[in-house]
């Protein structure tokens, strides 16, 4: 039989799989019988083999730095997961098993359940102002009939329920935001006449406006309007007790309306230090919660 | 007009092999896939690791050798999990998650490590024996992918043909290095 002589080109492309089926069965047939052929394929074989495990080397590594990058996402992630319960029944183990040895993970586990019941409180919140803001637009007048107090309790709680189902899956799609933040300590103040007995009306309506800003989340709206506020408090007459009341709490709503607004320079976390330092401010164990939140590595 | 448009322009992107490309396609597939192992095979978050790094060894072995072409059959993820599928059955696990995922005909060869590793250092030796221009174009080709056009404008060569001849006269080279290796 005469042997086909095969050149590098068809002997590369026979190790590389690029050869036509026709040409590569050719090959095979005449392998067995010529010598020649199979040093040179075998040799062709290891050198390619090599080049192959050298590019898979290569490529290894970049992943192990792309994993040492995310090694901080990905425990975060987990957690997430882990108190999901989206994990299999091993991978759950394993978690609990991580944070008996590692004190740090421990934490990050513990932190990431006090975000989620955090965010979902946060959603709570916002998702019952809106239905006050419906109930108001939709006051029905006098002559609809009246309804059980009971349909309107299971309504509520209804909606609450729903609510809370959505809540986890806001959450993980607003884990970290300012707003949400904004939520979690912006208390309503109580706008009246207890508070001062010689309240300016002009003041008075200005500060409630101020507030509603922030009820809106119209935080842009929200800080000139505390800033001017602070600087009206000067020149207004309050009995002393009122007065450190309208302080601290603009002093306080002002720094929320900062954080709505994204605006967290340093001057911000100044302020925040010295309202969480003071000992006799209103809103000092706020400011020492957020402060910490601020501080946590998910944010 | 393929079913996986926006998969086919992924696949060519990287088969271009930049690293951006690369980095992306392992950002947006390594939660969802550790996640999916972990909960539907129920490995532990280590396995799960490991599987995905095997898994993309896989992969990008072959978007870079040609094994995965347009048309594709399916999409990319889809492809990506059938790979750790196959991998994960050759370790022995098996189970009803299997059903969970669409078979993709990819032999997943993963070799271990140590084996890699020999591969490799029998080629980088022979390559250190060579002279540089023989090196040079031996990498570009080879580790780097370049079709013969890119590599002539690379190391300055005017056609293509000048190209396919010196890569194989340093093939050549190669092949004799490792005879007289042998022999020793």
């Amino acid at each position: 039989m005469d042997r086909k002589v095969y050149n590098i080109e068809e002997i590369e492309a026979y190790c590389q799989e690029t050869m036509s089926l026709e040409a590569r069965l050719e090959l095979e047939q005449q392998l067995p019988e010529d010598e020649v052929l199979q040093g040179q394929v075998k040799a062709f074989q290891r050198i390619f083999a090599g080049f192959v495990a050298m590019q898979d080397i290569r490529f290894s590594q970049k992943m192990e730095t792309w994993a040492a990058e995310e090694q901080e996402t990905d425990d975060m992630e987990l957690a997430e997961w882990y108190w999901e319960g989206s994990l299999g029944e091993r991978a759950q183990q394993a978690i609990k098993e991580r944070q008996e040895k590692d004190a740090a993970f421990k934490s990050k586990v513990a932190e990431q359940k006090t975000l989620l019941d955090g965010f979902a409180a946060a959603q709570a919140e916002d998702f019952s102002q809106k239905m006050r803001q419906w109930e108001s637009k939709d006051r029905a007048p006098l002559t609809v009939r009246s309804r059980s107090p009971w349909i309107r309790r299971l309504s509520i709680a209804a909606s609450f329920l729903v609510l809370v189902a959505v809540g986890l899956t806001w959450y993980v799609s607003n884990q970290y935001s300012n707003k949400a933040l904004f939520a979690t300590f912006y208390q309503s103040p109580n706008i009246g006449e207890t508070m001062g007995q010689q309240m300016n009306d002009e003041f008075k309506t200005a500060f409630a406006t101020a507030h509603r800003h922030l009820q809106a989340r119209d935080f842009s709206a929200a800080v000139p309007a505390f800033e001017q506020l602070d600087a009206q408090l000067e020149t207004t007459t309050l009995d002393p007790l009122a007065q450190q009341y309208y302080t601290q709490n603009i002093a306080w709503s002002r720094l929320l309306s900062q954080l709505g607004l994204g605006q967290t320079d340093d001057n911000f976390y100044a302020e925040l230090d010295r309202i969480a330092a003071d000992s006799t401010h209103e809103y000092q164990e706020q400011a020492i919660g957020l402060r910490s939140k601020l501080n946590s590595i998910f944010y | 007009m393929s079913k996986y448009q926006e998969a086919e322009r992924r696949l060519k992107e990287l088969q271009s092999g930049g690293d951006i490309a690369w980095k992306a396609f392992y950002d947006d597939m390594r939660s969802p896939f550790r996640l999916f192992f972990m909960k539907i095979a129920n490995l532990n978050p280590e396995e799960a690791g490991e599987l995905f790094h095997d898994t993309m060894i896989v992969f990008h072995r072959n978007v870079r050798n040609g094994k995965l072409l347009s048309p594709l059959q399916s999409n990319l993820k889809t492809y990506l999990f059938g790979i750790g599928k196959n991998v994960l059955r050759k370790r022995g696990r098996k189970g009803n998650w299997e059903t969970e995922i669409p078979d993709v005909g990819v032999e997943a060869i993963v070799e271990s490590q140590h084996e890699r590793e020999a591969k490799a250092s029998l080629v980088r030796r022979l390559l250190a024996k060579m002279g540089d221009s023989c090196r040079q174009l031996l990498e570009l080709v080879y580790l780097k992918g370049y079709v013969m056009e890119a590599v002539a404008k690379e190391l300055n060569i005017t056609n293509e043909g000048t190209v396919r001849k010196r890569k194989f006269d340093c093939l050549k080279k190669m092949r004799k290095l490792l005879e007289e290796k042998e022999k020793v």
